[in-house]
């Protein structure tokens, strides 16, 4: 069944497009990777799809509903989280502050409660370190603690903007278990990453993206014997 | 000792004022970006709100207060649906805003002037009386205004740090994409903020105007305290602002009682320029980086 | 110097206008709206130097009618005290109000936006207060009590540029080429500041500080220089205005002074080249106009601040120029914002 479908959808800065006529569709509970070296409009996929930003023309449908005209907030409580890249977190707030931002628009405070003691039980370092402020978290700590804020919001469709960004190896490693099990939980995940090495062992489909365009989609085996795959990411044409 | 009992009783009744009057204008700086030029106005309003309701409406003494908080809130409210809403997150905002508030602020001076004459009145939201301690002569009202103003600021704390509300507020503050993205309606947060300062704003004036009296261009003197009260603790730094209100008012009764009224507030001042020569970016501000 | 394009076609136009001006009293000989013109002239010597210092420079100073109160006062109390010449007096003031700058821009242009706004509008206050609430006497004139600065009523009918006596009845016309001179020197010095090395400078600095300070370009030190020249502008035309009008008081802080000097900047267009004077000329007549519906000054001149920023942040200059391009179909494409990635 498929929960999100994009047609045609152009978007970008100012007189700038940044995306050119994108369309895909993601089925539902399944693990959606968008790949692509930097620069080339997949972060601006995400925040046309959260709302940050108008698309200039294309539609998009979630969960049998065109969302092209939410606002932001409305899309949320219809369960599309975006957790955007770089963590944002809130710097001067502790991480169970932030953790309980994440949950702003639920309003049943027994079941968020549940949800924090889960994420805690998920990142027992989140929970060690519940009091402390995130601006004084390492590189890992933020990235849990993004990654915990966006589960709190209990949506059926996480975005993960480039969830391996700025970590070291062993901390990507970390990271990647977490979203495998995670991609067991029922929910559906759009995830960018620009290396897709990692991504390709959890995906249940990748997309490459080049100049704000698709220009290939498939399953991971695919992904080795796609020629496409090296052009986009070395130039050679 | 008694003069060290004066200091500090005439200290701590402006320094109350000025954390009052401060508050709302870091609060609205550290969320919106914005600087209210309008902020010394909205305390005028407050003092006007509750004499109105009591001299005019011939309500009890004691709702003057709550009468001057709900008007500056109100007239808060109408400034963000009227002209903020419309500015925020457009180019060069921190100036426009300044120029529109400072707009707004002589069209609602002129107002008040039209309505109610440049004759100074008498706030009948006050106490009588007083006690002594040693020498010094401590009047009921600086007792009031201390209390009250620690109420409301407590409660502001309250509501920013421990509640719902508080926490989008904070959120918003500090990073914008980030708090829409949880589902904050931020639009309804920058209402909320400039409710809130209003509301604080015209409480302050109903203080201020029960020491000295009401007059059109009451607010801009407390408005210029809290404009380097703010600049001290670093724009925006709501806790900071209110340690910084408290610490200047000491200081300027001190000068005010060693060295004559004149010079309080311009020895206060030339000691701020000092401080800020030696930290730029106020004593709780953070440095902005400038990125290459 | 090398000439731009854009400064020699400013410049025809300077002169067009300034002569333009030298032409008026040979068709106005009402005394009174040579008068209104003379005001004109302070009003947008005064505006023109704010857009230069806050507009072009990006420093939001609120102590603009302060520098002018510097050159005004000091002229004022040298002729008063010292019997000086306002001749002599008048270079004095300027250079006063040049120094205040320096000294108010060391303080404060470390600083940047809205602290810088907040300071100096501080600063302006607190002096006004220390004047008017100064009582003790200096001298005594005529068994008036005199203070130092003039006290809660300032100075007035002290020695004024002596055309009484030379021109008789014409001596409006005296006054009135000694300040379109101020104006037209005001003009110039202000169009090379805008369209020579330093624009260039504030433009680089506004599109990328980084890149600018990289290539040497302290924004400090060319903020500070631009700051004290339109100071000694503003000090010019507050000295000429002190001994035109044979006053100089504390009437000239007020709020709604600076709000109307404000006005005209914005009216006209922030950041322009001819928007302050277009919004002096504009705000004058709307402030006469306003003055009919029972003394609706301020309430002008606030609505038209609010609005001006509201629906027209480039001013009359900016609209003027949109419009003109829209005409001759010659609209510059804006500029792409960057992508921000979140």
């Amino acid at each position: 069944m498929t929960v999100l479908s994009i047609q045609n959808l152009t978007a970008g800065y100012a007189n700038q497009p940044v995306l050119h006529d994108v369309s895909f569709d993601v089925e539902a509970e399944s693990v959606f990777a968008l790949i692509g070296p930097n620069g080339h409009g997949k972060t601006t996929l995400l925040r046309s799809l959260s709302g940050i930003i108008r698309p200039r023309a294309g539609s998009m449908v979630f969960d049998g509903e065109r969302i092209d005209k939410l606002s932001v907030h409305r899309r949320v409580e219809l369960g599309l989280i975006h957790i955007p890249q770089g963590d944002q977190l809130f710097g001067e707030m502790s991480i169970e502050e932030n953790l309980l931002m994440g949950a702003y628009l639920r309003n049943d405070q027994s079941a968020v409660r549940v949800s924090l003691e889960e994420v805690y039980a998920f990142f027992p370092r989140l929970g060690e370190r519940r009091s402390q402020l995130a601006n004084s978290l390492s590189g890992g700590e933020r990235r849990m603690a993004g990654i915990g804020r966006g589960l709190m919001a209990d949506g059926k469709f996480m975005m993960i903007d480039e969830p391996s960004l700025g970590l070291a190896p062993l901390l990507i490693e970390q990271i990647y278990e977490s979203l495998q099990t995670l991609s067991r939980s029922g929910r559906t995940f759009l995830i960018i990453e620009e290396n897709p090495v990692r991504i390709a062992e959890i995906a249940d489909k990748l997309a490459l993206m080049d100049g704000g365009r698709i220009v290939w989609s498939g399953p991971p085996e695919e992904l080795r014997s796609e020629k496409r795959l090296s052009q986009t990411y070395f130039g050679g044409h | 000792m008694d003069v060290f009992i004066q200091i500090i009783a005439t200290g701590a009744t402006l320094g109350a004022m000025y954390a009052l009057a401060s508050v709302g204008l870091a609060l609205i700086w550290g969320t919106l970006g914005m600087f209210n030029m309008a902020h010394g106005l909205f305390m005028t309003i407050g003092a006007y709100g509750s004499y109105s309701a009591v001299a005019y409406l011939g309500l009890p003494v004691y709702i003057g207060l709550p009468a001057g908080f709900v008007v500056g809130g109100l007239t808060g409210c109408i400034t963000h649906l009227l002209i903020v809403k419309f500015m925020v997150g457009t180019r060069n905002f921190g100036t426009n805003i300044m120029v529109a508030t400072a707009g707004v602020a002589i069209v609602l001076e002129d107002l008040i002037l039209k309505g109610f004459g440049a004759y100074p009145f008498r706030q009948p939201v006050s106490l009588t009386g007083g006690f002594r301690v040693g020498n010094v002569v401590v009047t009921y009202q600086s007792l009031v205004i201390v209390a009250v103003a620690a109420a409301l600021i407590a409660m502001t704390a309250f509501l920013l740090l421990k509640t719902k509300l508080g926490r989008a507020i904070r959120a918003t503050a500090m990073n914008l994409d980030a708090a829409r993205l949880m589902g904050v309606r931020t639009e309804r947060t920058y209402l909320q903020v400039l409710a809130i300062a209003g509301a604080l704003a015209g409480a302050a004036g109903v203080l201020i105007s029960s020491l000295a009296t009401l007059s059109p261009q009451m607010g801009g003197d407390p408005m210029l305290k809290a404009f380097v009260i703010c600049v001290v603790a670093g724009l925006g730094h709501v806790g900071g602002t209110g340690l910084a209100a408290v610490s200047l008012g000491l200081i300027e009764a001190a000068v005010q009682y060693f060295l004559g009224v004149r010079f309080g507030f311009p020895v206060m001042l030339g000691l701020v320029i000092l401080f800020l020569v030696w930290r730029p970016n106020g004593l709780f501000g953070k440095k902005v980086v400038v990125r290459l | 110097m090398i000439i731009s394009p854009a400064l020699r076609k400013n410049f025809v136009i300077a002169i067009a206008v300034i002569a333009g001006f030298a032409l008026v009293p040979m068709v106005v000989t009402e005394r009174y709206l040579l008068g209104e013109v003379i005001i004109f002239f302070f009003w947008a010597i005064v505006a023109s130097q704010w857009n230069l210092i806050m507009g072009h420079a990006g420093v939001f100073s609120l102590a603009q009618m302060f520098l002018f109160i510097c050159g005004a006062y000091t002229t004022a109390m040298l002729v008063q005290f010292g019997d000086l010449s306002v001749w002599l007096a008048m270079p004095v003031g300027a250079v006063v109000a040049t120094l205040a700058a320096l000294i108010i821009g060391a303080a404060c242009l470390r600083l940047t936006g809205a602290y810088v706004a907040l300071l100096t509008f501080a600063i302006a206050e607190v002096v006004h207060v220390l004047i008017i609430t100064d009582t003790e006497c200096f001298r005594h004139i005529s068994n008036n009590c005199q203070q130092l600065f003039g006290g809660a009523t300032g100075f007035s009918r002290f020695a004024d540029f002596g055309f009484r006596k030379i021109l008789k009845a014409d001596w409006m016309l005296g006054n009135y080429y000694v300040v379109l001179t101020v104006f037209a020197v005001t003009i110039f010095a202000t169009l090379v500041i805008i369209h020579g090395r330093y624009g260039l400078a504030f433009r680089a600095i506004r599109d990328n500080l980084g890149y600018a300070s990289s290539r040497g370009i302290s924004r400090f030190r060319y903020q500070l220089i631009v700051f004290a020249v339109s100071a000694f502008f503003t000090g010019a035309a507050g000295s000429v205005y002190a001994a035109h009008f044979r006053f100089a008081g504390p009437s000239l802080f007020e709020f709604s002074t600076l709000m109307l000097i404000l006005s005209m900047v914005i009216v006209g267009g922030l950041g322009s080249t001819w928007g302050p004077f277009i919004g002096a000329a504009v705000m004058m007549i709307v402030v006469e106009w306003m003055k009919e519906f029972g003394d609706a000054r301020n309430i002008g001149m606030g609505l038209a601040l609010v609005l001006f920023v509201l629906f027209m942040p480039g001013g009359l200059a900016g609209a003027f120029k949109s419009l003109w391009g829209r005409i001759f179909d010659r609209t510059p494409k804006p500029a792409a914002a960057p992508d921000t990635n979140v």
